[in-house]
């Protein structure tokens, strides 16, 4: 390796790929007769462009096609078509995780219409009852004034009610 | 923007643009929302822009969106990597199981692999190149950068990956010098 090294090897991505001028083309090539250190990162250059360069090109979703004839705005081209049905199932899953009891006899028949197998509504429903947890310990953790900052209006009162007049606490909601 | 010009553009950049931030995020649902996102962006934008430009704009959004979501996503690992859930290592394993219906190569999981160490950035910027064929020069147009930014960028990303690459690439010529 000589003091041409480092700038040689800065355009051996441009080499490679036969960007660079004639007279810049030349140099490297003259310092890559001899210089076997550069040719090897020159070998390595080559493998990473054929790896990459033959990846196969992935078909693009259907759901991209019929954007143009959509008016423009976001609310009238979902971005999945299915996602409100998920959105509203989400949040039934995630209300009964909150006021029913984790007992199968307790779950109402009627509460839910959906084409979702009973195996897939109880994986939700523990999915939803982890995320709760785990989003709860988050605001646990949280300064108090944080989380009002955040949340304002939108905490449930109890909530709110319990973190008025409490100063907020460096160690988060614990204190 | 008129909606043929919106359709040439699509029809053009549509399919790469996808596997692009396919690569990228290896996970198909967030590769499907960001060229949803960056088409959707471009339909409602489109006004603003001069068609020449379109092209570079939609290189660079799709950049930003897989930058945003493996913010997310880091974000998430760092609230739900708890020792008392199952959801961090099920998140791995969705992501390395991600490429395997793709149809790579060995090689090509090996350095998709290893890319996983780069930074989003880095990551779009080598695909941009070396995947989508675009050069130095029009790369550094459609991010804002210099050429001589990306070239130090592109080195030091092999750097990283010289592991992997000196396994792939560099048998042939151990093997010319040693019978030479």
């Amino acid at each position: 390796m000589n003091h041409q090294c480092p700038d040689i090897r800065l355009l051996l991505t441009e080499f490679a790929a036969d960007e660079l001028p004639a007279a810049e083309a030349a140099t490297v090539a003259g310092h890559l007769a001899v210089c076997e250190s550069c040719r090897d990162e020159l070998t390595r250059e080559m493998a990473l462009r054929e790896a990459l360069s033959t990846l196969p090109v992935q078909s693009a979703p259907r759901v991209t096609l019929p954007l143009h004839t959509a008016t423009r705005s976001p609310a009238t081209a979902p971005s999945r078509p299915w996602k409100p049905l998920l959105t509203g199932l989400a949040a039934a899953v995630l209300a009964l995780a909150v006021l029913v009891p984790d007992t199968p006899h307790h779950l109402p028949d009627r509460v839910i219409i959906t084409p979702y197998t009973p195996a897939q509504v109880a994986q939700a429903r523990h999915d939803a009852r982890v995320s709760l947890a785990l989003a709860v310990d988050i605001i646990n953790r949280t300064q108090r004034h944080t989380v009002v900052d955040v949340f304002g209006r939108q905490l449930p009162q109890a909530v709110s009610g319990s973190l008025s007049g409490t100063a907020a606490s460096p160690e988060g909601g614990q204190g | 923007m008129d909606a043929k010009t919106y359709t040439q553009l699509l029809h053009a950049h549509r399919d790469r643009v996808f596997s692009r931030a396919l690569y990228v995020l290896r996970d198909r649902e967030d590769a499907e929302d960001v060229t949803q996102e960056a088409f959707l962006r471009l339909w409602n934008h489109g006004d603003d822009l001069p068609a020449e430009r379109a092209g570079y704009w939609l290189q660079r959004v799709i950049t930003n969106l897989c930058i945003d979501v493996t913010r997310r996503r880091k974000v998430v690992r760092t609230h739900f990597g708890r020792p008392d859930t199952d959801i961090a290592p099920r998140l791995a394993a969705h992501e390395e199981g991600a490429d395997s219906c793709l149809d790579l190569d060995e090689r090509q999981h090996q350095v998709l692999n290893a890319m996983s160490a780069l930074t989003p950035e880095t990551r779009s910027v080598m695909m941009m190149h070396y995947f989508q064929g675009m050069k130095l020069r029009e790369i550094a147009e459609a991010l804002d950068k210099t050429v001589s930014a990306l070239k130090v960028q592109i080195h030091r990303a092999r750097q990283t990956l010289r592991p992997v690459l000196e396994a792939q690439g560099l048998e042939p010529a151990l093997s010319r010098r040693q019978t030479g």
